[in-house]
């Protein structure tokens, strides 16, 4: 027992750092000890720091394991093999109940605590909503789980799983009163830092499980809520650096700007709005988008490691191109009148124009005579150029196209160069032929990670939510259009179609509204089995390819896919568990 | 502990003989809980739960005499142990694993260190037999001729069923039933030899890296040419087919299987050494000097199941790419 409060112990330190700035108030861990401790108002308060080290963070998984991205690097998880359709036992999806069991210890010791009633039961809420966020994720990958609301002992009698039903009820009921119980906002200082979970936050993940619960009235009403603290808006900028005015230039030449009558300057700064919010000097709990923050330090023991060296390709400074986004998404974003899906070319035809304009580049003997080459070549008039003109502004802001520019970064001056020989056979360079450029870091910590703040919940997808639940509940009304122009106003794309033909056209509008504004975020995976079977069959069937030809996944869909199999690890530690249809 | 035993020296110690026989229980082995994972705890507390009963042979046999100027010693040993686990206390078949692949189970009646898989004997589908519709699905896949064959461990399986987690069986143990061992000890006017040797049998070993490029993308090695191909459509292969590039066939090997499970026995000369002893006159002053030449591991016997460049002393995992660190020396020792 005592290394288990060695480990809590050493969670709560993690988490005490990314609260406090200046003054770090460490107990050695051999001076605590279970006898002593859940005493005072300050053990409650390490308590819950712990737990808030189950906090979500940037994770990329859930998006290569639909048909956003892909990753060619199979040891990174069973990523590729679930898109070509076949998980087995041996793949464990997340049956993880590290959390509950934090939560629920907590939950108990929390009562033998010195502290104020009105203190308790705030700090209660905030466990609570943990827990209820992680059976969220379980119910909607398994299914039916155990609900287990009471510490287990490690030899406590085996429990079985509980009916779907009954464990999204407990989430809907748990953020409910969790929310009912948390104040807006914080007013800072020890024991009440920003950036702990609010009342906004625990509607705003209401709202998201009941929408993955397929409930659209209570997604509606959560929604709705969250929207009525008149506390979050989308956020913005107003002025261009230096590096973002030369892509600026840049971005002339992709958009036609005065034959098509489009307001520059609302469309730049989109781009730039859009995917600023991600970056160092924005990323705090303090921007009016961020419902809920995973924060850093950027410290060696606090930091993000994926968003700088994981997703990059080497070519930019440095990288491992481990998560590469398809060109399923890059076919979904608008055209440039934010309604229309633009009919993919052929993949021959794609690879030929690709050759074409490889081909002006081939004697580039490194990157930097390939920089050279591209201030003095006109790309545009290779055809290949003609599927990135004139789309919708956060294709720009969220992938790098090949040729595209990006100066922002530590690199510097920066084209996007996409060849042949790096396909399929250099593993740090993509073998989509794209890469993410939303949410990667423009600098790093000591080289490889990032000390920026993440946003685990966006506003964005709140709005996104609410008109998604509301079409469904009552139909394409004005309140649905005003919550969809505002994500429309910050991305500088026209407002939205006044009507449709009917609900399903309506709603198969929003949805990909929605792909595309929280691509990369790892929603789609769980959207795409609210969708339903169909939807998930003609999605996730047939293959993905490069601009060369190249065969990214063959994807592949079998109905048991809805659910995750249970891990025949927790099956053999549990023989009460029964499996999942389809699997063995 | 039960225990018997006789140690005889003859004609004038110039013969000794041990033997020895035993049982001996011991209790309070601390083993890692297996704890459900609904209770949220990630690490498995250890836990003074096994029992385990150990009853073997131990025979040494050694002889030294002196022919002329010929000094000489022999020794050989071997021992015979059978280890079996006989109380796990309520945690029963604790199943964990060794490396990310290979799996490890803890199971009353069999021996500590035993694997725990799904079992193929090493056979593979041929043409027919998949036409024919005689193959088993598994892990979601219907099988391709050249594919292992995993087979089901209930009663009364249909072909076209699935095999399960409940077909896992007990691959062998890493503990081997014997060792053994050998040294000689040769000195001739100023020349001295000595040899020691050692092995062991009935230990399996799990590699990792025997079945790399059949799970994941990794180049295959020179062993893995005896493989079911299309050409040579060999049931009786060792390895089972590869198939190239990212395909969902490539995940038929994910899961541990006897595929990775290989004998370990050898017989290795540990050490050799040679030396030369010159005579006390030849320089005043020095007592002695001697010259010798030295090697370690020079000499593996060893299963022919085993890949060629994999050393016995390893132990299971993702495996090593070596023989075991083979090195010559060359000395002189002077004694003033």
């Amino acid at each position: 027992m005592k290394s288990n409060i060695n480990k809590f112990l050493l969670c709560s330190l993690v988490s005490l750092i990314s609260f406090t700035s200046c003054e770090l108030d460490l107990v050695s861990p051999e001076n605590i000890a279970e006898e002593n401790f859940w005493k005072t108002q300050k053990d409650a308060w390490y308590g819950l720091n712990a737990i808030y080290s189950s906090m979500p963070a940037f994770n990329m998984q859930r998006e290569m394991e639909c048909d956003n991205a892909h990753s060619h690097k199979p040891w990174e998880g069973p990523m590729e093999q679930l898109q070509m359709g076949a998980l087995s036992p041996a793949n464990d999806m997340g049956y993880d109940f590290t959390t509950i069991r934090l939560v629920n210890n907590f939950l108990e010791k929390i009562e033998g605590c010195a502290l104020s009633d009105e203190l308790k039961t705030r700090m209660k809420a905030e466990a609570r909503f943990f827990r209820a966020q992680q059976y969220m994720e379980l119910t909607c990958l398994f299914g039916k789980v155990p609900l287990v609301t009471a510490l287990m002992n490690y030899d406590a009698p085996n429990v079985a799983r509980d009916e779907a039903s009954k464990v999204r009820q407990f989430v809907l009921d748990e953020l409910q009163q969790a929310a009912d119980n948390l104040p807006t906002s914080y007013k800072g200082g020890e024991m009440y830092e920003t950036g702990r979970i609010t009342k906004g936050a625990a509607l705003a993940m209401r709202s998201r499980a009941a929408l993955y619960f397929g409930n659209y009235q209570e997604a509606e009403k959560s929604a709705k809520a969250v929207m009525d603290l008149n506390k979050y808006a989308l956020f913005t900028v107003n002025t261009l650096n230096q590096a973002q005015q030369k892509e600026a230039e840049e971005m002339n030449e992709y958009i036609d700007f005065n034959s098509l009558g489009i307001n520059r300057d609302k469309f730049i700064k989109g781009i730039f709005s859009y995917t600023s919010l991600w970056h160092l000097s924005n990323a705090t709990p303090k921007n009016p988008e961020y419902i809920i923050t995973r924060e850093y330090q950027g410290t060696e023991n606090n930091y993000d490691w994926a968003r700088y060296i994981y997703i990059r390709p080497s070519q930019l400074v440095t990288g491992y191109a481990s998560f590469e986004p398809m060109h399923d998404l890059v076919a979904s974003y608008w055209d440039i009148d934010g309604k229309t899906i633009r009919q993919d070319i052929s993949v021959d035809n794609r690879k030929a124009l690709f050759e074409q304009i490889t081909s002006e580049f081939k004697d580039c003997k490194d990157h930097s005579a390939f920089t050279a080459k591209m201030a003095t070549t006109d790309i545009m008039k290779f055809e290949y150029m003609k599927e990135f003109r004139n789309r919708d502004s956060r294709l720009y802001a969220s992938i790098l196209t090949p040729f595209k520019g990006w100066h922002e970064t530590d690199k510097g001056t920066f084209y996007y160069w996409v060849r042949n020989e790096d396909i399929g056979k250099n593993g740090n360079e993509m073998w989509t032929g794209y890469a993410f450029r939303k949410m990667v870091s423009l600098e790093s910590y000591d080289n490889w990670a990032s000390p920026e703040d993440f946003p685990v919940f966006r506003y964005a997808e709140v709005l996104l939510t609410y008109a998604e639940a509301r079409t469904f509940n009552t139909g394409y009304d004005s309140n649905v259009q005003k919550a969809l122009n505002e994500i429309r106003d910050r991305c500088g794309m026209p407002n939205v179609p006044t009507s449709f033909l009917n609900k399903d056209e309506a709603l198969s509008f929003i949805r990909n509204e929605r792909r595309i504004e929280l691509a990369g975020e790892g929603q789609r995976f769980f959207d795409i089995r609210r969708y339903g079977k169909e939807y998930c069959k003609k999605v996730m069937t047939g293959k993905t390819y490069a601009p060369n030809g190249y065969v990214v996944v063959t994807k592949g869909w079998k109905d048991n896919l809805m659910l995750m199999p249970i891990p025949q690890s927790a099956k053999d530690n549990n023989k009460l568990l029964d499996q999942n249809e389809g699997y063995n | 502990m039960t225990n018997f035993g006789f140690d005889w020296e003859l004609f004038n110690g110039k013969l000794a003989l041990s033997s020895d026989y035993y049982i001996k229980n011991t209790k309070n082995i601390l083993l890692a809980y297996n704890v459900a994972r609904e209770t949220g705890i990630a690490n498995s507390p250890s836990q003074n739960i096994g029992k385990v009963k150990n009853s073997g042979i131990e025979f040494a046999i050694s002889h030294r005499n002196k022919i002329g100027d010929l000094l000489y010693s022999v020794g050989l040993n071997y021992s015979y142990n059978k280890n079996k686990i006989t109380e796990l206390g309520t945690s029963q078949d604790m199943i964990y694993n060794i490396s990310d692949l290979i799996r490890g189970i803890h199971r009353v009646g069999e021996p500590i260190g035993s694997y725990y898989g799904y079992r193929s004997n090493h056979k593979l589908y041929s043409q027919e037999e998949i036409e024919n519709k005689q193959y088993y699905e598994a892990f979601g896949r219907k099988p391709n001729a050249g594919d292992l064959k995993y087979l089901p461990n209930r009663e009364n399986v249909e072909f076209g069923s699935s095999i399960t987690g409940d077909d896992r069986v007990v691959l062998g143990s890493n503990e081997p039933t014997s060792t053994y061992g050998f040294n000689v000890n040769l000195e001739y006017k100023g020349f001295d030899l000595n040899l020691m040797g050692q092995g062991t049998a009935g230990a399996k070993i799990a590699i990792q890296m025997g079945g790399m490029p059949f799970s994941v993308s990794q180049s295959p090695r020179v062993m893995h040419r005896d493989r079911w191909t299309a050409e040579n459509q060999n049931v009786n292969a060792k390895f089972p087919r590869l198939y190239g590039g990212h395909s969902l066939d490539n995940y038929n090997w994910a899961n541990f299987s006897d595929l990775y499970v290989f004998n370990a026995n050898y017989l290795r000369l540990k050490t050799i050494t040679l030396g030369y002893s010159l005579p006390k006159t030849f320089i005043k002053n020095i007592n002695q000097i001697r010259v010798y030449v030295t090697s370690e591991n020079l000499l593996t016997f060893k299963s022919s199941d085993l890949p060629k460049d994999y050393d016995p002393e390893e132990s299971a995992g993702w495996g090593s790419y070596g023989y075991g660190n083979r090195s010559f020396a060359f000395g002189i020792n002077v004694t003033f």
